[in-house]
């Protein structure tokens, strides 16, 4: 199966979340065509009526939006898709902020550190476009 | 009325009773897990739903009917054993699910079979038995059953196995049917399962919805399972 | 339902005696043709009949074997797990077994009875073929005009037919009745069936005693007889089969 499942936290909730990814990635670009019920379930190897209840959460929250004989596509709103955008970056922060005032940084440090890092990394970016 | 009901079941083996005044109600379109340690009552219970045995007192009601010719009809049951006759080809197999099967998509089958390379004028006993379990597999799941029973389907199976036969379940059993699967290996069955019965000596002492489970408890199935039957 | 039982009944069995009785056939089409051909020594004629009469032996405790590895099998054994699950009644599953046994006994007999025709159809001479094929003829139109032997005959044959259903179903109650031992269902066979011996003796004592016999010894008798042992052996079998049944 190519989706991983934490084995706590509620399927439906975790499907959302991998939706929500695939629709920021590309996966599922602004505009297209989900994969009907049945074939989510069987790609991600989970009950299709768990499925179903995400999908009908992303509906009411305007990601999807249901064509009555076509199936779902994604939404093109701009608006919803910043929010969404937020929503998925506000998890991942989340779990890093977590994190790093479990081991006792405080929220300047974690701003730093955040700071520091993105510099780091685009110095090696470059250094690594340089060799090639 | 649910698809699956039972009411007071009890069995009893002479003095051992396997099934203890159980009650439980399942509704169609619903994939199930049957969770409980051996000797629980799963395989007890699902060999009454499909009428291998019978109960010592209360009842057990398939679309509203008793088990029988009719409930037999609309019910497949995979047993946790092989039970295909050896003699038989595997197309000899399938026409005789067709013979006796109205509810059987043989083509469907057909097409399964050949996917896995699965000759169709070779003896069953010529085939492995990973070939044979899968063999039986692709016979129960394309049925288009109202109640699918199915009794430890992963056990004893590969990781890869695994992955086949729960795809093939997910992918393959009849709109709105019931799924009732019987296992102990719960990590793995546990994202396709809608429900959770616990069974523990004869009786429901759980049934919930997964989903609920873990938003309730904080802990996958698995590990409530854990919990609750902690030796 | 029933036609479709007895479909794979029939194949389960036939993959087996029919070659075996297309063998016996060839046989005596072989000894037919040396008996035809040997003047002297009949040494290989010799060889050709016992390799027959091995053949026959072989065939006769391969059909009972099979019918009851059948019955077992079938439907208390793992294959089991598959056919009391079909929709079928019980009642259907036991009659589909049954009437294979007697079919299949019955093609038995006619299978080395034409192989025997056949063996004296090619080994005798043309003239003496036509002989005895007049006489025959001469004695079955005899046999057609007296009314009373023909009855005679058909009730043979019902006895005969009846007596050989009701050994099988017997022995399927038996079986039926072992397989409710679940850790001993070979020993529980044999004990069930040596108490229908017995039942059955003591049944015929208490009705010599009372001298309802004097009856029984007439041809109704001997038919109500049967059919009594036949609906006892076989409502025993349903009621196991259907009600208690414990496969493992």
């Amino acid at each position: 199966m190519a989706w991983q499942f934490d084995s706590v936290t509620p399927i439906y909730l975790q499907i959302i979340m991998a939706i929500r990814s695939g629709v920021l990635k590309g996966t599922y670009p602004p505009g297209s065509k989900l994969p009907t019920v049945r074939e989510l379930a069987l790609q991600a190897g989970v009950n299709p009526n768990t499925v179903q209840r995400a999908l009908t959460e992303m509906e009411r929250d305007g990601l999807l939006h249901a064509e009555r004989t076509t199936g779902r596509y994604v939404t093109t709103d701009q608006a919803v898709l910043e929010n969404t955008r937020h929503k998925v970056s506000a998890a991942a922060i989340a779990a890093m902020c977590d994190k790093l005032r479990g081991l006792g940084l405080d929220d300047g440090q974690i701003i730093g550190q955040v700071e520091q890092w993105m510099k780091e990394n685009q110095e090696n970016e470059e250094k690594e476009i340089d060799i090639e | 009325m649910s698809i699956f009901e039972c009411h007071a079941l009890t069995k009893n083996y002479g003095s051992v009773t396997a099934l203890d005044n159980m009650d439980l109600e399942l509704e169609g379109g619903r994939i199930v897990g049957l969770l409980g340690p051996n000797g629980s009552g799963k395989t007890t219970l699902i060999k009454i739903a499909s009428r291998l045995l019978q109960p010592t007192s209360g009842e057990l009601l398939i679309d509203g009917m008793k088990p029988g010719v009719a409930t037999k009809a609309e019910v497949a049951y995979l047993p946790d054993r092989q039970f295909l006759p050896e003699w038989m080809t595997t197309k000899q197999l399938l026409q005789m699910y067709k013979d006796f099967f109205t509810d059987f998509d043989m083509d469907k089958a057909a097409e399964m079979m050949a996917s896995l390379q699965i000759p169709d004028r070779q003896n069953i006993k010529k085939l492995s038995k990973g070939t044979r379990d899968k063999v039986q597999l692709i016979l129960t799941m394309s049925r288009r059953a109202k109640v699918y029973l199915l009794d430890e389907p992963i056990a004893g199976v590969d990781p890869a196995a695994r992955d086949y036969i729960l795809k093939t379940i997910l992918g393959n059993y009849a709109e709105g049917s019931l799924v009732l699967i019987s296992t102990h290996l719960i990590t793995d069955v546990e994202p396709v399962l809608d429900e959770a019965v616990f069974l523990r000596q004869g009786h429901v002492i759980l049934h919930e919805s997964v989903d609920a489970l873990r938003q309730r408890t904080g802990k996958s199935v698995n590990d409530y399972f854990k919990e609750a039957f902690a030796c | 339902m029933l036609g479709k039982l007895l479909k794979y009944d029939f194949k389960a069995v036939g993959r087996i005696m029919l070659p075996m009785y297309a063998a016996m056939m060839v046989l005596g089409i072989v000894i037919g043709v040396t008996a035809r051909i040997e003047t002297g020594g009949k040494t290989l004629l010799s060889i050709w009949m016992l390799l027959f009469f091995l053949l026959v032996m072989a065939a006769v405790i391969l059909t009972v074997y099979l019918l009851v590895e059948r019955y077992y099998r079938s439907l208390l054994g793992n294959e089991g797990y598959l056919n009391c699950a079909l929709p079928v009644t019980t009642l259907e599953h036991i009659a589909s077994k049954v009437i294979a046994a007697l079919v299949w006994m019955i093609f038995g007999c006619l299978a080395v009875a034409v192989s025997g025709l056949l063996m004296g159809l090619i080994s005798t001479d043309w003239q003496d073929l036509v002989e005895a094929a007049q006489f025959i003829g001469q004695r079955l139109l005899h046999l057609a005009d007296n009314a009373e032997a023909l009855l005679l005959f058909v009730k043979l044959f019902v006895i005969a037919v009846l007596s050989l259903t009701m050994m099988v179903m017997m022995v399927y109650a038996a079986i039926a009745v072992g397989h409710l031992w679940s850790e001993h269902h070979i020993l529980g066979t044999i004990i069930a069936f040596v108490a229908f011996q017995i039942v059955m003796t003591i049944v015929v004592m208490v009705f010599d005693k009372t001298g309802v016999a004097i009856h029984f010894a007439k041809m109704t008798g001997v038919v109500c007889y049967t059919v009594f042992w036949l609906a006892v052996y076989g409502t025993l079998t349903w009621y196991i089969l259907d009600r208690h049944l414990n496969l493992e």
